[in-house]
């Protein structure tokens, strides 16, 4: 059974590097893409695998929770992101100085995600088989557990195309613009689909939430 | 606005908690909207917070990541041996004409990842004897961008998995030779763009050409559309650089042209075979 949980995604790099190493991590001490990520992919553009690995640290467990609410399935998202990051450093010499990096590496993702899972329609694998037990987290407090079971018993149910697109907009607070680039569609269809999850979720969740409120 | 439009638009704009102006006067009035679009920011809110077993591949991939340089320096100092050993079995052509058969059979057989190897190594020799500098002879080829990425592509293929991940590295390797053909037009002698053009057409012919066949039929537009295309694009490019550059450096531009075409037909040919 899984140990622990990862309750929301982030960067907690453990591991000691020499001088260099140490001076990048300080790069990575800030919110959201800026400057210093761009001199750390300019840095791994030219080889320096250090300056990759901070991106690694910076974004793995991002796009390994976004993967596992995919795939339902830790090894498997373990496996995609691995891979991911591997083809992004083969091919970041590609990678446009200026454009977005986040969106750049999830679509790497996606795009394994999808190699992967529509060759062996695995996708169909029983959600419960594979979802966590409930954890408590400290939004418990305002959403209670019973809710919380039900969202991740929904969300884990929602049509796959649905649920990468809401969950790239609810956890990786992307727009609908670079919702659209990661998984290759238009805005328009990126807006809907994450319409539509929304509307799945709130038809089966805001009656119990009413329910909850009285 | 009724409230079945109001809650269709708070579902389709990108924070239903940061609301235009006009759907902010209807909420304003209307309690269960406001109750509707409080329940829906709740649940959104929520949702990073939902159950994701630990990943703890990432420290053990990071690691991996950070030692693999070791791993290259290693490969870089055996170099001068590795360059040595191929002469000694392909011959002082080697440097010089990749291309000999017996030498490219000798290679196929040795593995591809092997082979890549060794085109990394016939290339280091070929752009240090062309060079005249007696210190590129022995200098590892790592602060060559083009090889320190071939042998990145080299290690990666030793431990690909599946024809697909080997085909799709061998179309990375492919783009490298092809965009580094375009740096040499631009400031050197052709003799080294006549290497290139050869290391080009072995990576299609005896790389990509060789694996595609292993693909299944399936999987065959997923790998190959974006290769072909891959292909066509380098092909086009090519052409219109040779149209550019002087007649010296036209042939080997050509030559690589003629291979991303050669490529692109072979893979097209597998492509409509598969949907046969």
């Amino acid at each position: 059974m899984h140990g622990s949980y990862a309750l929301s995604g982030g960067c907690t790099g453990t591991l000691a590097y020499q001088t260099r190493r140490s001076k990048l991590a300080e790069l990575d001490d800030f919110d959201g893409p800026g400057d210093e990520e761009h001199l750390l992919i300019h840095s791994a553009q030219q080889g320096d695998r250090q300056a990759f690995t901070v991106l690694v640290e910076r974004y793995w467990d991002r796009l390994y929770r976004w993967l596992f609410h995919l795939t339902h399935h830790r090894h498997t998202a373990e496996d995609l992101a691995q891979e991911t990051f591997l083809k992004a450093f083969a091919n970041l010499a590609r990678f446009r100085s200026g454009s977005n990096f986040h969106a750049w590496l999830f679509r790497i993702g996606y795009n394994a995600f999808v190699n992967q899972w529509r060759g062996e329609e695995r996708a169909r694998q029983a959600f419960l088989q594979h979802q966590p037990p409930p954890q408590e987290s400290p939004v418990d407090q305002v959403l209670t557990r019973e809710t919380m079971q039900l969202l991740a018993r929904a969300v884990g149910r929602l049509p796959a195309d649905y649920r990468a697109a809401l969950l790239l907009r609810a956890e990786e607070g992307l727009s609908f613009h670079a919702i659209a680039e990661v998984l290759g569609i238009k805005e328009e269809t990126a807006r809907w689909r994450v319409f539509k999850a929304r509307q799945k979720l709130m038809t089966l969740l805001a009656p119990q939430m009413d329910r909850e409120q009285v | 606005m009724n409230c079945d439009i109001a809650q269709r638009r708070l579902m389709s704009i990108e924070d239903p908690a940061q609301v235009p102006a006009d759907l902010r006067a209807h909420l304003a009035s209307c309690g269960s909207c406001r109750d509707w679009q409080g329940h829906l920011v709740q649940l959104e809110r929520h949702i990073p917070f939902l159950p994701v077993p630990v990943s703890r591949a990432r420290s053990r991939f990071v690691r991996k990541l950070v030692a693999s340089p070791k791993k290259k320096q290693e490969a870089e100092q055996t170099v001068p041996e590795a360059a040595a050993f191929a002469g000694t079995i392909a011959g002082p052509a080697l440097a010089a004409a990749p291309s000999a058969p017996r030498w490219e059979k000798r290679r196929w057989l040795a593995g591809l990842a092997a082979a890549l190897l060794l085109t990394v190594f016939s290339w280091w020799l070929f752009r240090s004897s062309d060079s005249g500098s007696s210190d590129a002879k022995t200098a590892p080829p790592g602060n060559d961008p083009l090889l320190a990425s071939l042998l990145h592509y080299d290690l990666q293929l030793a431990t690909a998995k599946s024809p697909r991940e080997r085909i799709n590295l061998l179309a990375d390797v492919a783009q490298a030779l092809h965009d580094e053909s375009r740096t040499l037009a631009g400031d050197t002698g052709g003799n080294q763009l006549t290497a290139l053009a050869g290391l080009y057409k072995q990576v299609i012919k005896y790389g990509i050409a060789k694996q595609a066949p292993a693909i299944p039929f399936a999987e065959r537009p997923r790998v190959f559309k974006p290769l072909i295309d891959q292909l066509e694009k380098a092909a086009q490019a090519s052409e219109r650089l040779a149209k550019k550059i002087p007649p010296e450096q036209n042939s080997p531009v050509q030559d690589m042209a003629a291979s991303a075409w050669e490529g692109r037909r072979i893979l097209a040919t597998l492509l409509s075979e598969g949907k046969g």
